[in-house]
């Protein structure tokens, strides 16, 4: 990603949730339940990946699939460059033992 | 996705109720966050994991107006919060809100206070502190105004006062010399340069003979100018004694050899048995508030320097006399002269009677009242002893009246320094008055550079804006409110000290005493322990510039953060 930057162990977790199924969207609650961050800690790192442009948002289409019934949510996944620069982050926190994967090898 | 739910599985129904007011204060730019954090409530599994969901809206909501204020401040006018132009424009494209009237207002009403006459008092004296010439009477904008009047007036009140504003020997001299040539009623000057220089003890030097007769030819019936003719006796054993102390070698018994010198225990019998006491305090303050009403000048600052310089009898010698006329009193009792010891401790009573009467200072007076009660206690039993009823209760009364008046959970003396309350309510005041006006020194020359910079830049576009134009635009907003509240601040803290001040030069029946004006005199001078360095010129300067240096680290520190974001 061309600059390297201050990341948290918090927002590695989040990463490797979100690499978990880089592909597929996710949303906040299960992120939540997947890194144990609380809504508290959870939503600034996404607020500042989305800034950075390295989260991909967007939003439930209303009535669709099993969002029937409660209002539409908001989705994130990684955008195909953060996804390179993540993988390079996490094994690099990996190596210098400051972070220990919770899902298996990211 | 990851997970599917459909209603809500917790059953506290407040909490959607609590997460959709959450969103609608929601700062605008942002509220998408808002809605994102709410639609995920839904799915939370307990009742415990939507209230922990709700608590960290509330958080990241605290969290988002924090921000959202923080921005605000560097939104150009016209833009509002999330709007897309106002998100386009570039960060530091600031311009000042308040608009320029008010700006206008604010600046004219603290310049307005700022040039009120017990401002630019204050100002001034605080000045003196920070630059070490409280004490140089010849640089303040006041003497310097006397001085120009001098030039062309010999008023001999003027150049009494400048006798005593002077701190050139030659100069005290030639001036109170003039001045009593004019106005013989000022011949008490002779007492005030009795004893030059005052800068430098080990060169002090008494007035010749010749004028200290004057003195004592002009005011025959008072003490004082016979206990400087009894100091001027003393003086040579006094020196001696003095090389003794420095030189590490034994003192010479200076009461004994006092006593044993006949010209000194004459001169000092007269000062005790003249009619009146006066040390020509009054002379001193009523010379400065005739020239302050004659000059029209209102300085408090004259009125002090010429108290604090205010010559006193050497107390030290009093005492020593005293000793000798209570020795010999004790020495008649034991020869069974009851006629005679009643008349030497009368001496001394008397004496304290008079002085009590004369004293101006209540140092003077506690000293002479002590000495009064001493020989009060003698003089009872003798009178009791020889059938003077009357007088023995008397001299019982009048020790009575003077233990009361120096009663300790009364009326004891204390000097203010030492008065806990007292000094901690002109310590909070002084140290106001140092901050406010501290804050103005910093805030008028920002404002100022801050106002002309905005003002230069005013066309350039706010595209090519940097940080600079954004923290001189936010400084030119703000510092017209601090230069008002510091103003406003220095006026109201220092004001009941100058009503005192003023008071006291206008000299009427409602004149505070001089104590009291002394005291309030300290207020600009005294701040609560632990803040003295507020008076060093070198720390209180450092200080200034240590906080100084921290604001712009901070603004350093938030342009380096806004640049390298932590993830």
């Amino acid at each position: 990603m061309g600059r390297r930057i201050r990341i948290s162990p918090q927002t590695l977790s989040l990463l490797e949730s979100l690499l978990a199924k880089p592909t597929a969207w996710h949303h906040g609650y299960a992120l939540s339940q997947q890194t144990g961050l609380a809504s508290g800690t959870l939503y600034p790192i996404l607020m500042r990946l989305e800034k950075l442009r390295w989260l991909e948002t967007s939003w439930e289409q209303p009535g669709t699939g099993a969002a029937t019934g409660r209002p539409p949510r908001h989705l994130y996944r990684l955008t195909s460059e953060a996804r390179a620069w993540a993988r390079e982050e996490l094994a690099d926190a990996k190596e210098r033992k400051v972070w220990k994967p919770a899902l298996g090898n990211a | 996705m990851s997970e599917n739910a459909n209603t809500p599985k917790h059953d506290l129904r407040i909490v959607p109720t609590i997460a959709r007011a959450i969103v609608r204060v929601w700062p605008t730019e942002s509220r998408e966050w808002g809605q994102a954090f709410a639609a995920e409530l839904p799915a939370a599994e307990t009742n415990q994991a939507a209230v922990s969901w709700l608590i960290g809206g509330l958080m990241l909501l605290l969290r988002e107006w924090l921000k959202h204020a923080w921005r605000s401040l560097g939104r150009p006018i016209g833009a509002a919060a999330g709007e897309k132009g106002g998100a386009l424009t570039r960060r530091f494209s600031r311009v000042p809100r308040t608009p320029l009237w008010l700006m206008l207002v604010l600046t004219l009403s603290s310049t307005a206070i700022l040039l009120h006459p017990e401002v630019r008092q204050v100002l001034g004296n605080l000045g003196s502190v920070y630059t070490n010439t409280a004490f140089q009477p010849d640089r303040w904008s006041s003497v310097q105004k006397l001085r120009k009047i001098s030039k062309t007036n010999r008023d001999p009140h003027l150049l009494a006062l400048f006798s005593l504003l002077s701190d050139n020997a030659e100069e005290r001299l030639r001036l109170s010399e003039e001045a009593i040539e004019k106005d013989p009623s000022l011949t008490w000057l002779d007492y005030e340069q009795s004893l030059l220089p005052l800068s430098d003890s080990t060169s002090e030097q008494y007035l010749s003979t010749q004028k200290l007769d004057r003195l004592q030819k002009w005011d025959p019936q008072n003490s004082i100018p016979h206990f400087l003719a009894a100091e001027v006796i003393a003086n040579p054993v006094r020196t001696e004694a003095f090389d003794a102390v420095m030189q590490g070698n034994r003192t010479p018994d200076l009461e004994k050899r006092l006593s044993a010198n006949p010209h000194w225990v004459s001169e000092m019998h007269v000062a005790f048995t003249a009619p009146k006491y006066d040390n020509y305090g009054s002379q001193a303050i009523e010379l400065v508030r005739s020239v302050s009403s004659k000059f029209s000048v209102n300085d408090p600052d004259i009125a002090e320097y010429v108290l604090i310089q205010k010559r006193f009898v050497q107390f030290g010698l009093l005492r020593d006399y005293v000793q000798l006329l209570m020795d010999r009193g004790a020495a008649s009792e034991k020869a069974g002269n009851a006629q005679q010891a009643i008349a030497t401790y009368s001496e001394v009573l008397q004496f304290a009677q008079r002085a009590s009467l004369g004293a101006q200072t209540p140092m003077e007076r506690f000293f002479v009242q002590k000495i009064g009660e001493d020989a009060c206690e003698k003089l009872a039993p003798l009178y009791t002893a020889t059938g003077r009823a009357d007088e023995a209760s008397f001299v019982t009364f009048q020790a009575a009246q003077w233990k009361a008046a120096s009663d300790p959970k009364m009326f004891r003396y204390v000097p203010i320094r030492y008065r806990q309350s007292q000094w901690n309510s002109l310590a909070w005041s002084g140290m106001l008055i140092n901050l406010s006006s501290l804050s103005i020194l910093v805030v008028f020359p920002l404002a100022l550079i801050s106002f002309l910079f905005v003002f230069g830049r005013r066309k350039m576009p706010t595209g090519h804006r940097g940080f600079t134009d954004f923290a001189a635009s936010l400084f030119a907003d703000t510092a017209p409110w601090l230069l008002l509240a510091s103003s406003l601040l220095l006026y109201f803290t220092y004001h009941p000290y100058a009503r005192i001040y003023a008071a006291f030069l206008k000299g009427d029946s409602a004149a505070p005493d001089t104590e009291s004006f002394l005291s309030a005199m300290a207020a600009p001078f005294a701040v609560p322990q632990g803040l003295d360095f507020l008076h060093d010129p070198v720390y209180g300067w450092s200080s200034l510039i240590a906080a100084l240096c921290l604001l712009l680290v901070f603004f350093l520190w938030r342009m380096i953060l806004r640049r390298k974001p932590a993830v």
